[in-house]
């Protein structure tokens, strides 16, 4: 049997917008969860010692696969919601095709951090707008607007139940991906 | 995070319908750190010499015989990412397993992304 080559998508967003429902829905394995070890050091130091307040959590990570074709496999990685877990998020981003940065419209603040994230890691991405109760009340215009998004940033609706859904907006992610690729963004600096 | 650089990459062997997957190691011992959570592991059969393994070791091994990421040998087997890398790495070195990866260039060769795409339009 020969080895396929792996390659990832990063799912991203706040909690409960909707990753793991987006990740089970395409994937061909059910949504796995693994859990990874994380040292956190608290932001409050201990003055008497004056030693960080070290300890040591597990985070949950979900994710799935897609059977490409017969060379490549394509898995699915969501992100811890919190960004303080910013280890795991390297470890998930580190040679990502780009990410699915998903929005619950009723909830844009959530996103910020992972917004912020790729833009800094420079990784492409597309802002997927969960459309939980079908229809968008504010337009996506609108919701570039408070997002403050680059106008290169493609920004799309879906449903994440739906795996037709689901696939389009990946769809939409790997377009820009190859869009990058063929000419890269010159950022203005100010 | 440092990675095992692209020079292990048979360029001259890839035909634009095949793209290889990178030996992530080439015979060089992979650090647990630098093991991709998609990497893909398999257990080298030469000898079943993995059999004389004993618990964790040898479920990862028995996993593995079939090409599988670094997080799904951890969510399947129900233990750390990071206790899976340790070991993984371990098995590498002591010669039955293997690992594979895509370069980093892969994710970033159109190439390729447009096989994604021909891929994800094929779901229905
Ligand atoms: N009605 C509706 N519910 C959804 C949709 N997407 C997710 N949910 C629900 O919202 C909750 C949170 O979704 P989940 O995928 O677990 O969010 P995560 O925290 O980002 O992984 C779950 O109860 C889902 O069933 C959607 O598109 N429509
Ligand atoms: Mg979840």
């Amino acid at each position: 049997m020969s080895t396929p080559v792996p390659l990832k998508i990063v799912i991203a967003g706040g909690f409960g917008v909707g990753k793991t429902t987006t990740v089970a829905s395409i994937s061909e394995i059910d949504p796995l969860s693994t859990e990874a070890e994380m040292t956190e050091v608290s932001s409050t130091v201990d003055d008497a010692a004056l030693l960080p307040d070290k300890h040591t959590t597990t985070v949950a990570m979900d994710f799935g696969c897609l059977t490409i074709d017969q060379n490549i496999k394509l898995y699915l990685f969501g992100t811890p919601g919190q960004d303080r877990f910013g280890f795991l998020w390297d470890d998930i981003a580190f040679g990502a095709v780009g990410a699915l940065v998903i929005v619950d419209p009723r909830r844009l603040d959530d996103c910020f951090p992972a917004v912020d994230y790729f833009e800094d890691m420079d990784l492409p991405f597309v802002v997927a707008v969960n459309l939980f109760d079908g229809r968008l009340t504010h337009g996506l215009d609108s919701i570039r607007w408070a997002l403050d998004v680059d106008p290169h940033v493609p920004m799309v609706t879906f449903d994440a139940r739906d795996r037709v859904s689901v696939r389009d907006a990946l769809i939409a992610l790997v377009d820009n991906a190859i869009r990058r690729v063929q000419q890269p963004v010159t950022r203005l600096v100010h | 995070m440092t990675r095992v650089a692209g020079d292990h990459e048979r360029k001259s062997e890839t035909r634009p319908s095949a793209v290889r997957p990178f030996l992530l190691t080439g015979g060089r011992v992979v650090a647990a750190t630098d093991l991709p959570l998609e990497a893909q592991v398999v257990t080298r059969e030469i000898d079943g010499s993995w059999r004389q393994l004993s618990f964790e070791r040898r479920d990862i091994a028995s996993l593995c015989r079939a090409p599988i990421s670094v997080a799904e040998v951890a969510a399947t087997l129900g233990l750390q990412v990071g206790t899976v890398r340790v070991l993984v790495s371990e098995l590498h070195a002591a010669g039955h397993l293997a690992v594979h990866g895509a370069s980093t260039e892969a994710s970033r060769d159109p190439q390729i992304l447009e096989r994604v795409l021909r891929g994800l339009r094929a779901i229905s």
